[in-house]
């Protein structure tokens, strides 16, 4: 009997082993692709949120037809500040594609409408409310930066933009191609 | 009588004190599997840990490149900003990486005669190519404080109230940096020159 106990306990801790080897082998594929884990970074995520308001509401022009960009943003946010040169790599590419640039603010205040001065008139800035921006485009925080066609919502990236996310949104402004979900 | 047991005594097996030297075969081997099993947990827990650690470590890198490093808006120290007024880019002629060298010989080439970009050197370490192009060295607490807000930026555009509109690691290509200061400055791209990159 006692002989049994030892060889089950042996096949036991044999059977550990062999998942220990089997889970090493998926942990060595994680270690590989962690580059790529990398280049996943602040993808964003799909979305196909329609908006749906009406034509004087200053956000409205985000639903007008065609191709636009919308920058959520806060004058006093600091990862606003870090991001803003991904926006403004952004601006200076859609000057020549002609896409519609459009800067949204969860404040009504001065500091937020001179925010966007040195990009000039590229740049429609829009200001209003926390409680709207939450309700019409899903935008939970700043920065986000929203790829919108024909009045719907395709992608939402949250937080500063990452170069694998500035290639997905310059390849919208350049080429109107939508990224893969 | 007395004889027996002394014999009894001498034939009784020697008990073995190490608790090693007592166990069966089977003992043994279930023992060595144990600590084989034991240590292939610990194995792959490490392994994880080090998979998880190296895939937030490129998360990381990539969060990092998604920041500029001059905040928006921050206000240059009088060393950063060698124009005195107008919207302008400023790019470190030291401080370079070998790999980078050439790159930013080629911008320094190109920008030569370009009134709104201005090269600085915080170290006397750089390229000679770049480092001519930088007459403006400065020095002193202003210099200082440039270098602590600066910290990895090799170039930066300063607005006409001296404050950081952009700024970026890399060395950047001519024909970028003329794209970014003209969006910056407001200027028809139609009637801007665009440098060859």
């Amino acid at each position: 009997m006692m002989r049994h106990a030892w060889k089950a306990a042996a096949l036991l801790l044999a059977a550990v082993i062999a998942l220990c080897a089997w889970r090493a082998v998926g942990t060595v594929r994680a270690l590989a692709r962690a580059p790529a884990a990398g280049e996943r970074t602040g993808l964003g995520s799909a979305a196909d949120r329609v908006l749906s308001l009406p034509r004087d509401h200053p956000l409205g022009r985000i639903a007008l037809p065609g191709r636009a960009v919308v920058f959520a943003y806060s004058p006093d946010c600091a990862v606003c500040h870090a991001n803003m040169a991904n926006w403004i790599d952004i601006a200076s590419h859609a000057r020549a594609s002609g896409m519609r640039l459009i800067a949204a603010a969860p404040v009504q205040t001065e500091d937020a409408r001179r925010y966007w001065e040195p990009l000039g008139e590229s740049v429609d800035v829009i200001l209003s409310d926390t409680a709207m921006l939450a309700r019409v485009l899903g935008v939970g925080g700043t920065p986000a930066t929203l790829l919108v066609h024909d009045g719907v919502v395709r992608r939402v990236y949250d937080g500063a933009l990452t170069p694998a996310a500035r290639r997905q949104v310059m390849g919208f402004v350049a080429r109107g191609v939508l990224p893969d979900s | 009588m007395r004889t027996r047991s002394a014999h009894a005594v001498l034939a009784a097996p020697a008990r073995p004190r190490l608790l090693v030297a007592r166990l069966t075969g089977e003992q043994f081997a279930v023992l060595l599997l144990g600590l084989l099993a034991m240590a292939a947990v610990l194995g792959l827990r490490g392994m994880e840990r080090l998979a998880d650690a190296r895939t937030r470590h490129f998360q990381a890198l990539a969060r990092q490149a998604a920041v500029s490093p001059l905040p928006y808006g921050a206000l240059i120290p009088a060393a950063g900003r060698p124009r005195p007024e107008g919207v302008h880019a400023v790019v470190r002629a030291d401080a370079v990486a070998r790999a980078d060298e050439e790159a930013l010989c080629v911008l320094a080439r190109h920008t030569a005669a370009s009134r709104d970009v201005a090269w600085v050197a915080l170290s006397g370490r750089g390229p000679a190519c770049a480092m001519v192009a930088a007459p403006v060295r400065p020095a002193g607490a202003s210099a200082d404080s440039l270098r602590r807000l600066a910290g990895a930026a090799r170039w930066w555009i300063v607005g006409a109230d001296g404050r950081a509109l952009y700024s970026r690691r890399e060395v950047p290509r001519p024909a970028e940096l003329r794209r970014l200061l003209d969006a910056l400055k407001g200027a028809d791209e139609e009637t801007m020159p665009v440098l060859a990159p």
